[in-house]
């Protein structure tokens, strides 16, 4: 995995390479202008979590910092009076100190078309999206592509209080079907621009569809051997898994089916015109198939730069 | 104002047997800061006919840049045209639904300019359809006379002696202020207003974080 420890260096090269475009181009030609046109930011974040190992048996969820890099890059284009379509690319490297093989780096291009009803930013978005990401993981069973699409309606009610709902899909084709992902999502969020400089944005959603948990080795030999009883044998034996080692010797991932409810709370600063520090809760609470359950949270710190 | 308004005003005044007098306007706020971009007219409420028609010269432009436009806060005479350049990397789509002058512009490419005659007073709110932050207003008075404060808070204007509606705007005041006043030449009139600013409700233009989701 040579790739994942050059990845960030690789990343801001990118992006200063995508930036120094933008500024050195000579002025004017159809191609500078469409280059110039590119806008490209930037996040860090570092993130404290509780059960990153998504483990239902309290005693053994493992707690862990991950940092995490993301490079944009967009270009808006608007096709008539309604409609504005966004092309962009994306990268982003994921590092967990503690649990290294969990490291991945993601990257590729996502579209949305959107259609703003009327003029004025009171006036309702409807949105489509897609993404095709690869994620190269440092575990070679979670490799491979990820196709997301979604509609999201968005209505700002004043000039500090947007509202949005949304409905996504994703699919996650991996190389080793204990970590193949089939979700779809249904969110609310509220955007509140509380003054100049401050931001409270939270969002509740529901998930439903296929998630990869983890169980320390002890813990799955008690499951598959029925000493959980004989809804958790059947339905854990019926499921794809495999020792990955993710979490520690001998650690179980396995792929089930769940429902989600999923909770953010983020506060946002602007340090400038273009710098935003966020503060961000997240919380999962997950159920799966049989009804055991794996709730997860984080507290991140981030910082967000449009260059 | 400019120089060459102000010398054209001055020679238009003076055509017109009136001699010019002076006002000075600073707005501040309760706590005593300045106040920029207030608007400052003067509405004779004599009878000057004909009212000097908008001054000569180039029109008043007001240009997207960064995603932004610039100036906040433009004021013309009615009758003036206003040039809209977009000189950005990027595509507008600039419009007003005011009652004073509806338009849009949408498809607005780089390097494009049009321009527009704002021939009804009242106050036109521009916005871009795509980038919900930028915000500009435009002023269109019905008088020749007018200024806008400057940083300090402070506005110029010179017009013939006699009686006047003063009326000072600004963006965040739930409604004008307005006053009878009397110039007269030779003794400087000086008005200092206290104006309570709304919130600035301004759309914030912050990146956009990200949320990743549960995956």
């Amino acid at each position: 995995m040579n790739l994942l420890r050059v990845l960030p260096f690789l990343l801001v090269a990118a992006a200063g390479s995508a930036l120094a475009q933008t500024t050195a181009l000579p002025a004017r030609s159809p191609a500078a202008t469409w280059l110039e046109g590119i806008s490209v930011s930037a996040a860090v974040t570092a993130s404290s979590v509780d059960n990153i190992s998504r483990t239902s048996y309290a005693p053994t969820r493992k707690n862990a910092t991950s940092y995490e890099l993301d490079v944009d890059a967009s270009r808006h284009q608007q096709l008539s009076p309604g409609w504005l379509l966004e092309l962009a690319a994306g990268a982003g490297w994921q590092q967990v100190p503690d649990y290294s093989l969990t490291d991945n780096l993601t990257a590729g291009p996502r579209a949305a078309l959107q259609y703003k009803f009327g003029l004025g930013p009171l006036a309702p978005v409807l949105q489509f999206n897609t993404a095709f990401t690869y994620k190269d993981a440092r575990l070679a069973d979670d490799r491979g592509w990820t196709t997301e699409g979604g509609i999201r309606l968005a209505q700002r009610l004043d000039p500090a209080l947007k509202v949005a709902v949304g409905c996504q899909w994703l699919d996650h084709n991996a190389a080793s079907s204990t970590f193949d992902l089939q979700q779809r999502t249904l969110s609310f969020e509220a955007v509140w621009d509380i003054t100049e400089d401050w931001r409270l944005s939270g969002s509740a959603s529901r998930l439903t569809g296929r998630v990869v948990a983890n169980a320390a080795w002890a813990v799955w030999q008690q499951a598959i051997t029925g000493g959980y009883g004989e809804a958790v044998y059947d339905y854990y034996t019926s499921i794809p898994s495999s020792v990955t080692n993710l979490y520690g010797p001998g650690w179980v991932s396995y792929n089930v089916q769940a429902d989600a409810n999923l909770w953010s709370l983020t506060l946002a600063y602007a340090v400038t015109a273009n710098s935003t520090l966020e503060l961000r809760y997240n919380s999962a609470y997950v159920i799966n198939y049989v009804d055991i359950r794996y709730p997860t949270k984080s507290w991140g710190l981030g910082w967000i730069h449009r260059f | 104002m400019k120089p060459l308004t102000a010398l054209l005003l001055l020679a238009c005044t003076l055509a017109a047997g009136a001699r010019a007098a002076e006002l000075t306007v600073t707005a501040k706020t309760g706590k005593g800061e300045a106040v920029p971009d207030a608007v400052v007219s003067l509405v004779p409420l004599d009878d000057i006919q004909p009212l000097p028609a908008p001054a000569a010269g180039p029109a008043q432009e007001i240009v997207q840049q960064n995603q932004e436009f610039s100036p906040f806060v433009t004021v013309v005479q009615a009758g003036a045209t206003v040039r809209f350049p977009n000189r950005d990397t990027v595509q507008h789509h600039v419009y007003s639904l005011s009652k004073a002058k509806k338009f849009e512009l949408p498809l607005y490419n780089p390097g494009a300019e049009e321009s527009f005659v704002f021939d009804v007073p009242g106050v036109v709110t521009l916005g871009c359809n795509i980038h919900d932050w930028m915000l500009a207003y435009l002023v269109v008075v019905p008088t020749p006379w007018f200024a806008k404060c400057d940083a300090a808070g402070a506005a110029r204007v010179t017009a013939p002696a006699g009686r006047y509606r003063l009326t000072v705007w600004h963006p965040r005041l739930a409604a004008p202020l307005a006053e009878e006043i009397t110039l007269a030449h030779g003794a400087p009139l000086r008005r200092e207003f206290v104006l309570t600013l709304k919130p600035d409700r301004r759309i914030r233009r912050g990146p956009e974080g990200k949320n990743s989701g549960y995956r």
